[in-house]
């Protein structure tokens, strides 16, 4: 082969991969479990990637001393967050764990971001007891979106009109299939 | 003209190939006489396809950045291929015709448009992967283009890339173990196809990187606060030595590039002994518990690794008896000094590292004027002038006046001043005759 040949075919190759990122993330928007949750209110923020919305939702901050299962983690670790429906349809944390759950089981494949000890009540009793927090990530931190519709975004995030869709896998991977607003949903495509 | 570092080499090997006879003696002067008068019209080609292509990247940049939201998202990946393909066909074609400067532009434009495009695609679809590995991947395209080209400036842009990656990996918000191995690994197929493109400038950015990644190792391995200062000083520059020491057997076999190595740790290892003067000053004397019991141990056999590489390297006659002799007692003051300062005091300590610092000073400037080597006598001339201000201000702050300290001070610096000038004088003139 040519060393011309030789840099379209490499080309070829590098293009294959971008295409695959694409296809890859449309079959797991597509296919997974979907779940539902909450988005707390986080500036968007403007960096080399364009502006987008930070999503933190109530999986991102977890106590580990009101959920079931590990609680040994370090940081970098991978953890498995299993979530379950409350009542009014909200999905919740109910347990953490370092080995993957079985498949019957909703959860998310996430990575510890750091750790942390605070002291806190339980309900109203007093004294103040030490919890142990993980602050966790799923690769669901960022929505990205043109200025204008980074900023708009942020202030339904503010008025807690907001909600973000997410896609599971059976591994847990999780990606945004897309976000509700106002109970309207806006889906991702093609 | 060629290169400084080109024709530095040339003579190296020159040398080299007269002594084994494979070269007269008498073309050495003409051989290198004829390298240096060579112009250098084809860089400034090269140059300046390599401009023109930096300003369509940025108009294309600017082009999309404007147009971008109103695009459509399948739109927007054909737009990022097309760019791409454009690249890397006009580059294809260019190699074809045998238009090197051409080839090597839009090659060194499609390598950074891929880069673009896992970027802009990531942003697009809202893939998020862990961040680095789209830079690690950036950085594998690249180097597979520097392949297939061959490209000096598409290497170079991937040795940038692996540094880029590197630092992120150790700092990015979620901790991997990935770099630890891969780094390595990455940087010996760079430093290798630098080697086989005689890539001086991919060897300095290697070397530079390397600096930073064996202060990070420790830091990742150790925790970064699981040790003082003053005792990870030491082992990163023993690291430093010993790196050193294994660049100079490589260039005592004409390993292109080696002695870029050599200089970089030699240089980290010198500055890292100046730094630690101060971080001695925190030096607890009931120092004890693990970690320090861990360090001593560490140090003492980063130490024993490097005299046994100074004894290999005497034997197989590639450095000096007395400069192997001063290399192991140096770093011995070095990777010892805060458990000797537990053992002896403070002062004493500080008055030997002090001494010794000096010492390596003015021998690197003595060994600059003798093999003619600005660097090295920039590097001691440097690292006097540093050592008289640290002394000067260590011994006076507290005992003269501020006028009269800084009156001394701007004295003693002047004389240093007109002492650097005069060995320069020396030098010159030592170069006409």
């Amino acid at each position: 082969m040519t060393r011309p040949a030789l840099l379209l075919a490499l080309c070829g190759l590098l293009s294959s991969f971008l295409v695959w990122m694409v296809l890859d993330h449309n079959h797991a928007r597509n296919s997974g479990t979907e779940i539902i949750l909450d988005m707390e209110p986080v500036d968007p923020r403007s960096l080399f990637r364009g502006h987008f919305v930070i999503i933190r939702t109530p999986l991102h901050d977890l106590n580990l001393t009101n959920l079931e299962g590990d609680d040994d983690f370090e940081d970098g670790d991978r953890v498995y967050v299993t979530l379950a429906q409350n009542p009014n349809g909200d999905w919740l944390p109910v347990s953490t764990n370092k080995t993957k759950p079985d498949s019957t089981q909703t959860f998310l494949q996430g990575r510890v971001e750091n750790l942390s000890v605070f002291s806190a009540r339980t309900g109203d009793e007093y004294p103040l007891i030490d919890h142990r927090g993980l602050d966790v990530q799923y690769k669901i931190e960022s929505y990205f979106a043109d200025k204008a519709s980074a900023k708009a975004l942020e202030r339904k995030v503010r008025e807690a009109k907001m909600r973000v869709i997410l896609s599971v896998t059976k591994d847990g991977q999780a990606v945004i299939r897309g976000i509700e607003i106002n109970g309207e949903r806006h889906l991702d495509k093609l | 003209m060629r290169s400084p570092f080109y024709i530095q080499n040339l003579t190296k090997d020159m040398d080299h190939w007269i002594s084994q006879g494979w070269v007269p003696a008498n073309s050495r002067d003409h051989i290198l006489d004829h390298v240096q008068s060579q112009k250098s019209g084809r860089n400034v080609g090269n140059l300046l396809a390599m401009l023109g292509v930096v300003l369509l990247g940025f108009a294309a940049i600017s082009f999309v950045a404007a147009n971008w939201a109103d695009m459509g998202k399948l739109l927007r990946v054909g737009l990022i291929l097309g760019a791409m393909w454009a690249a890397y066909g006009i580059s294809a074609i260019a190699l074809h015709r045998k238009v090197s400067a051409y080839a090597q532009s839009f090659g060194l434009l499609g390598a950074a448009l891929f880069g673009a495009a896992i970027m802009l695609i990531a942003q697009t679809f809202n893939i998020q992967a862990h961040y680095p590995d789209g830079v690690l991947i950036w950085c594998l395209g690249a180097l597979a283009t520097a392949w297939v080209l061959p490209s000096r400036a598409v290497l170079i842009f991937s040795a940038l890339l692996a540094g880029l990656w590197m630092q992120m990996s150790f700092f990015g918000d979620i901790p991997t173990h990935l770099q630890n191995w891969l780094y390595p690994l990455l940087a010996t197929i760079i430093g290798w196809s630098a080697r086989r493109m005689r890539s001086a400038a991919t060897m300095n950015i290697l070397s530079i990187s390397l600096l930073l990644f064996i202060p990070f190792m420790l830091i990742h391995y150790f925790g970064e606060d699981s040790f003082e200062t003053f005792q990870v000083f030491p082992v990163i520059a023993g690291c430093y030595i010993i790196v050193a020491l294994l660049a100079s057997y490589a260039s005592s076999r004409h390993w292109f590039g080696s002695s870029v190595f050599t200089g970089w740790m030699a240089l980290g290892a010198l500055v890292i002994g100046f730094v630690q003067q101060f971080a001695l000053g925190d030096v607890d004397p009931a120092l004890s518990g693990h970690y320090n019991y861990v360090f001593g141990w560490l140090s003492g056999a980063i130490w024993a690794l490097i005299a046994v590489l100074a004894l290999v390297l005497v034997r197989i006659n590639t450095i000096q008896r007395g400069l192997a002799i001063g290399i192991v007692a140096g770093s011995g003051l070095l990777l010892f000094s805060p458990y000797l300062m537990q053992l002896i005091g403070e002062l004493p300590v500080q008055l030997i590292h002090g001494a010794a610092f000096f010492a390596l000073s003015v021998a690197l400037l003595i060994r600059g004027m003798n093999t003619h080597s600005r660097s090295l006598m920039w590097i001691g001339g440097v690292g006097f002038t540093a050592q008289a201000n640290y002394v000067y201000f260590e011994t006076f702050k507290d005992l003269l006046s501020t006028s009269l300290f800084f009156l001394i001070g701007g004295v003693l610096l002047l004389g240093l001043s007109v002492l650097a000038l005069r060995l320069n004088k020396q030098l010159s003139k030592e170069r006409e005759l």
